[in-house]
């Protein structure tokens, strides 16, 4: 559209604008102006916070009036990587639920697909109860689902005592509250996984599983040998979303456990969101978020590098 | 609609005769409670029953003052976090707020964050002569001066009392524990789970500072040591968390690392817990037979002493007016409507207890509450102190380090250990944040 209107703009701007120099220089870069507001917005919303937190990093700062920032320069990165236990524990917290939730999800989501991937009776149905967990809001989920795993008011603790368990106590244990809290998210996630695979599935090509059925290829091999490979690409982007997306998981874990028993379920975003808005400490969580930035892109190159079918 | 309009004027005319009335018997002089008309203010409140009960009165207060107010409220975390950013950035949009001065008073003070009630209470042309400062409870009014500077007014009144299950109690012949080890002994004959637990309390690590604290002091323990150490792992602090966490780790609910102030009360709510010390402010719900399956079944009592005698605490929420206000003196004529002696009775009477004297000592009500319930409720306010939060600029900081340091001891770590390192670490915040003397 942009190069279009930019001819319109000319011709009926030639009588008028005749030797002006001004004029001419913004007909020829018309495109440019085109582009200009999203181009401000852009800048305004997202490069701007980002600008300012990186800069803010280097600051100490308790958001006080009173105090203005003090230049500290690296030392809350040296603080972050000598050694802060606490940022330490939310590393790892970090990796055990996000592996741990993506993998499963990944793994059910491919499964489901497939599975929704045929016809039967009732598959509308089904596709639709299957992604009512997407929609809801997380919050409220997350209070649902605290009461769920109350020790002794919850439902869990009733189904186990059913099946005749030993008694659990899910969130209140710093064993079992991250697998709790992965349960959570499988339950809540694995579900737009499937979605997007889904979508992967019906778009792929026909011809080879024709050729695979002549030359008499089992099913397993099929799923293996020829829709993986293709269906692959969805896979990763579907994986990357959600990698991203439980990296700075916090509704569901703040309002579940607020990353206790202990720090045992602070994850880096809580970590961060204590360090900023509880403590007050802006410049010190502004370097948490650096980090945090880094991680996410570090994780998405690996995931890129086995899109690309390297790995 | 001739007919509406008269009525309204005739409303309007009663209305301002009564005004007149009540001015006339007032001591200086007529009130004007219309000085700030046409201003709007804006309040960042946190998620409460009051606020509730003000919401529904606005239009009440707008039609008083004709001020409109914009009250915006959140839930608690997310409460504190706005609030943070807007008096961090100075916002000029924010008039009034609410605070939690025993939690997080000191670090707004150093940063500058309350403005000043003291000159207009000191001036008969902004504050109304109904407005009887001298009504508040003495240690909740003086609770919410820092430095000599009066930071905020009491909306609500809260101390930790005893709530137990007299049904139980006098089944098992047992009466209401005055000390901690009677506690003890009571919660051990009473714990039947998983139809009954012995004692339930708050331990989540935001939460379990609060009860644990009540333990800390009866055990003649404190936050800091007469020196200015961490008090945490003093002999008195180690002996209080190990006979907590013995109750809690045998005559507790298996939740007990994730209680907090909603899993506290539907225990006792639905009969599963024989004893809590909590909050004075849940009488109504437990009273209330739609809510609770212990109506009538419960009494309160004073918060059990320990062997360093008993200090009763105290928490408050109270409204502060912003620095940055332009409009103090609009915002400050909502603080006088919320805090009214006929607001106060007004939310009392509907189970809210409340800082102001006169509440407490309407006849008609006080006939309709538990009369245990009411004895130490009464006794308590009188002498309540700020313990349940640690009283420092980084407050919300220690509060996690103690609390996590409890949890770990919850979940079944040495008490010593924890304590010792929680100490350290607290140490650590407190040489980086205390105002240097």
């Amino acid at each position: 559209m942009a190069p279009g209107a930019g001819i319109v703009r000319r011709r009926a701007g030639r009588p008028l604008a005749g030797g002006l120099g001004l004029s001419r220089w913004v007909d020829r870069h018309i495109s440019w102006f085109f582009v200009l507001p999203a181009a401000l917005f852009l800048t305004a919303v997202v490069a701007f916070p980002v600008v300012y937190t990186a800069g803010l990093s280097l600051f100490q700062w308790s958001g006080a009036a009173a105090t203005p920032p003090a230049w500290v320069g690296p030392r809350n990165y040296a603080d972050v990587f000598a050694g802060d236990p606490g940022f330490r524990n939310a590393l790892l917290v970090t990796a055990y639920f996000t592996g741990v939730s993506v993998l499963i999800e990944v793994v059910l989501g491919v499964g489901l697909a497939q599975l929704l991937n045929r016809e039967f009776l009732g598959k509308g149905l089904a596709r639709t109860l299957l992604i009512l967990p997407v929609a809801g809001t997380p919050v409220a989920l997350a209070l649902v689902w605290r009461n769920m795993y109350n020790p002794s008011n919850g439902i869990f603790t009733w189904f186990a005592d059913l099946l005749h368990l030993p008694p659990q106590r899910w969130i209140a244990d710093a064993a079992t509250v991250v697998p709790s809290l992965v349960l959570f998210d499988v339950w809540q996630w694995t579900p737009l996984v499937m979605l997007i695979t889904l979508a992967g599935l019906v778009s792929l090509p026909t011809d080879f599983y024709e050729a695979a059925q002549i030359d008499g290829a089992s099913p397993w091999q099929v799923f293996w040998r020829i829709t993986l490979p293709l269906v692959r690409p969805t896979i990763v982007a579907a994986a990357m979303l959600r990698f991203m997306d439980s990296v700075k998981t916090f509704d569901q874990i703040y309002v579940t456990t607020q990353g206790g028993p202990g720090i045992a379920s602070q994850t880096l975003n809580l970590f961060v969101f204590d360090q900023a808005f509880q403590y007050l400490h802006f410049g010190y969580a502004s370097a948490l978020l650096v980090v945090l930035f880094f991680v996410i892109l570090a994780g998405n190159l690996i995931l890129v590098t086995v899109r690309r079918g390297q790995v | 609609m001739p007919g509406k309009r008269i009525i309204l004027l005739g409303a309007a005319l009663a209305f301002l005769v009564c005004m007149g009335g009540f001015a006339s018997t007032g001591h200086a002089g007529q009130f004007d409670w219309q000085q700030a008309k046409g201003t709007q203010i804006r309040l960042l409140a946190v998620r409460n029953w009051f606020t509730d009960f003000w919401k529904a009165g606005l239009p009440e207060f707008e039609k008083l003052t004709g001020i409109k107010v914009l009250l915006e409220e959140y839930p608690e975390d997310p409460f504190r976090q706005k609030l943070a950013v807007e008096l961090s950035a100075k916002s000029r949009e924010l008039d009034l707020f609410t605070t939690g001065v025993t939690r997080e008073g000191k670090q707004f003070a150093l940063s500058g964050w309350y403005g000043d009630l003291t000159p207009l209470l000191n001036d008969p042309a902004a504050t109304s002569p109904e407005w009887d400062k001298g009504d508040f409870i003495e240690a909740f009014w003086k609770a919410h001066q820092i430095g000599g500077k009066q930071v905020s007014v009491p909306v609500v009144a809260s101390t930790q009392l005893l709530y137990y299950r007299k049904d139980l109690f006098d089944a098992a012949g047992l009466k209401p524990p005055k000390t901690l080890d009677e506690l003890e002994a009571a919660a051990k004959k009473l714990h039947t789970p998983p139809a009954v637990y012995g004692f339930v309390s708050r331990g989540r690590k935001t939460q379990a500072p609060y009860s644990w604290a009540h333990w800390l002091y009866a055990y003649g323990g404190s936050w800091l040591t007469a020196d200015g150490k961490p008090g945490i792992n003093t002999p008195a602090a180690v002996g209080a968390t190990e006979q907590y966490v013995r109750v809690l780790r045998t005559y507790g609910d298996p939740g007990l690392t994730d209680n907090g102030p909603m899993e506290v009360q539907t225990q006792f709510l639905q009969g599963r817990a024989a004893m809590i010390v909590d909050t004075l402010a849940w009488a109504g719900i437990f009273s209330d037979p739609t809510k609770s399956k212990v109506a009538g079944k419960w009494a309160g009592a004073a918060a059990p002493a320990g062997k360093g005698g008993a200090s009763y605490e105290l928490w408050s929420w109270s409204l502060a007016l912003s620095p940055y206000s332009e409009k103090q003196k609009a915002a400050w004529l909502f603080i006088q409507w919320a805090t009214s002696k006929e607001k106060q009775r007004d939310f009392q009477q509907r189970s809210f207890p409340m800082p102001r004297r006169s509440a407490w000592l309407d006849p008609e009500w006080k006939a309709k509450v538990e009369p245990g319930w009411y004895d130490a409720a009464v006794n308590q306010l009188s002498k309540a102190v700020p313990i349940g939060h640690p009283p420092f600029v980084a407050s919300p900081e220690i509060t996690d380090i103690v609390g996590i340091a409890i949890n770990n001891t919850l979940a079944g770590k040495d008490v010593k250990a924890e304590l010792d390192a929680a100490a350290k670490k607290m140490a650590e915040v407190l040489e980086k944040t205390e105002p240097k003397r």
